[in-house]
């Protein structure tokens, strides 16, 4: 039954780092070991103590609405959730780029290196609209040019 | 072989075999290659009529014998006529897939995904060819995006490259292509596939290629430039795809594929990552209706410069199609991120009936035990989906 859950997640989780980011608006995008074991996240990997947090605050990844919901939850119940045990709150420590798992490297170093955040979409801030618009471009004077004779 | 023509059209297309088919098993039919029936040597692109024609004779569910001849019903979007340079085809694939919605699975419900919307052309004038695809998907695909609506459907376009026939069987193009690696499927959730990147869902890239096949070799490079639908440039990878593939018979076809990539900041991992794979494949068919698919490849993964993780991953496939049209398969697979853990390798079992009912209609139920990707230590468990494709 796990799996079934887990395989849901991984249709659409590769989303998630830039949701989390957005909500808490953090200076970059989490790696996906924020909540998984392993750097390329998967399914049935989300077993750091953050993603416990979350799915006991009522995450669902069936339902993006409730991470707002959960990180809010999670921020409320102070060193109820201090998964590396500093004595600050996981939400709280993650807003300032900082990892609440017990171990792991930061996600937003403070001397400016944070990875910058992944954009998705020719039209996206880093996308390239000049090698798709090409593509198409030539795709498209093609037909016309076939259609003509 | 159910008329004299259709024989005739099946040992020409096996005499000028060339890559690899989206159907692989048609391998079943004499294929080594698919050059013959789609329009990007590779395959798994918009079918050339002679591709349409095969569709309805061999591959949908015949329920009065074979005229030889499909008619104009192979044709685009049932019959519409389109002038020998241009070759246009739509795609639609839904999928539905039930699911608990919560860990006590109290409650269920059914998900829908709209995988495929494509409409796909391919131009020849020529030694000149164009070929473009532009669709929409409710979700994922995300390497393929064109707009970047981050909370549902997207404009996709997966591939685009302009290319021109240098000499027989030699292919030189330019553009967003799928990686040249192993054996190219539809089915994209393949361990081999996505733990390789060289789905032909989302994970074309852009660059120039060239691709050769005659007689019982086929062969094809790519240098990768880049995915350019994604950004900043940290995050493209460089490097080769490359596969050779010899097929000593029409039923039997064995090959060996290489893949290197670099990358300064890895979309998955975050970090600087160098990527590797290289392994061998293999598409025999004993009998002309069961067919074997395997693929082993050997990965490495080196993140930020440290030691690469070795792993493995493939699949044995049997295919079988008792009745014209209707297809059981049975697919092994595992895949391991890194030999070196303690993790389990995955591991998944899929049986799948797909049957091709209709004209441009097929309806494919997989029902598999095991992770949906390459996540070694999972806990394995049930799932199943069902899709319906309907192409114009």
């Amino acid at each position: 039954m796990s799996l079934l859950l887990a395989v849901n997640a991984a249709f659409a989780l590769s989303n998630f780092p830039g949701l989390v980011q957005d909500e808490l608006a953090m200076d970059c995008a989490p790696s996906c070991m924020l909540c998984h074991t392993t750097p390329a996240g998967g399914a049935g990997t989300a077993t750091q103590s953050f993603a416990d947090a979350l799915a006991a605050e009522g995450f669902s990844v069936a339902d993006t609405a409730t991470l707002a919901t959960a990180l809010a939850a999670v921020q409320s119940k102070g060193t109820t959730y201090d998964g590396n045990g500093d004595g600050v709150n996981d939400v709280d420590e993650l807003a300032v780029g900082e990892n609440p798992n017990a171990d792991g490297t930061d996600f937003c170093p403070a001397d400016g290196d944070a990875p910058p955040t992944l954009t998705r979409g020719c039209f996206a801030e880093g996308g390239d609209t000049a090698a798709a618009g090409l593509g198409l471009g030539l795709a498209a004077a093609a037909l016309r040019r076939a259609r003509r004779r | 072989m159910r008329s004299l023509p259709a024989l005739l059209l099946l040992l020409a297309a096996g005499f000028f075999a060339r890559p690899a088919f989206a159907y692989p098993f048609m391998i079943g039919h004499g294929y080594t290659g698919c050059a013959q029936c789609h329009t990007d040597p590779s395959g798994g692109s918009a079918l050339t009529e002679y591709g349409r024609a095969q569709a309805e004779i061999f591959m949908r569910s015949a329920y009065a014998p074979s005229k030889g001849d499909p008619g104009r019903i192979k044709d685009f979007a049932f019959g519409v006529p389109l002038p020998k340079e241009l070759q246009l085809q739509g795609d639609v694939r839904g999928l539905l897939y039930p699911r608990p919605t919560d860990a006590a699975a109290t409650e269920w419900t059914v998900r829908t995904l709209l995988m495929q919307a494509d409409l796909r052309a391919h131009v020849k004038l020529g030694g000149l060819r164009a070929y473009g695809s532009v669709g929409y998907v409710s979700e994922g695909a995300d390497l393929a995006w064109i707009t970047s609506n981050t909370s549902g459907g997207n404009v996709v376009s997966r591939e685009y490259w302009v290319g021109y026939d240098v000499m027989k069987g030699l292919l030189v193009r330019g553009g967003r292509l799928a990686l040249p690696y192993g054996i190219r499927s539809e089915e994209h959730l393949l361990y081999a596939r996505s733990a390789t990147r060289t789905t032909t869902n989302d994970d074309q890239q852009l660059g120039l290629d060239a691709v050769y096949g005659r007689g019982k070799f086929r062969a094809e490079l790519m240098g990768i430039a880049g995915n350019f639908q994604i950004g900043p440039d940290d995050y493209r990878e460089r490097g080769y795809s490359a596969l050779f593939a010899y097929a000593p018979m029409n039923t039997l076809e064995v090959g060996v594929s290489s893949l290197f990539t670099t990358t300064a900041l890895d979309y998955e991992a975050l970090l600087p990552r160098d990527r590797q794979a290289h392994g061998v494949f293999a598409r025999y068919a004993p009998l002309e209706k069961v067919r074997f698919l395997a693929e082993g490849h050997v990965t490495v993964s080196s993140l930020d410069g440290e030691a690469g993780l070795v792993g493995s991953v493939g699949y044995l496939q049997v295919d079988t199609e008792p009745v014209q049209g209707l297809h059981v398969k049975g697919t092994g697979e595992w895949c391991e991120t890194d030999h070196a853990d303690d993790l389990d390798p995955a591991g998944r079992g899929t049986a799948t009936v797909q049957w091709f009912f209709a004209p441009h209609m097929d309806v494919r139920l997989d029902a598999m035990y095991g992770p949906l990707y390459c996540t070694p230590g999972v806990e394995p468990g049930p799932a199943a989906t069902a899709q319906l494709h309907l192409f114009l």
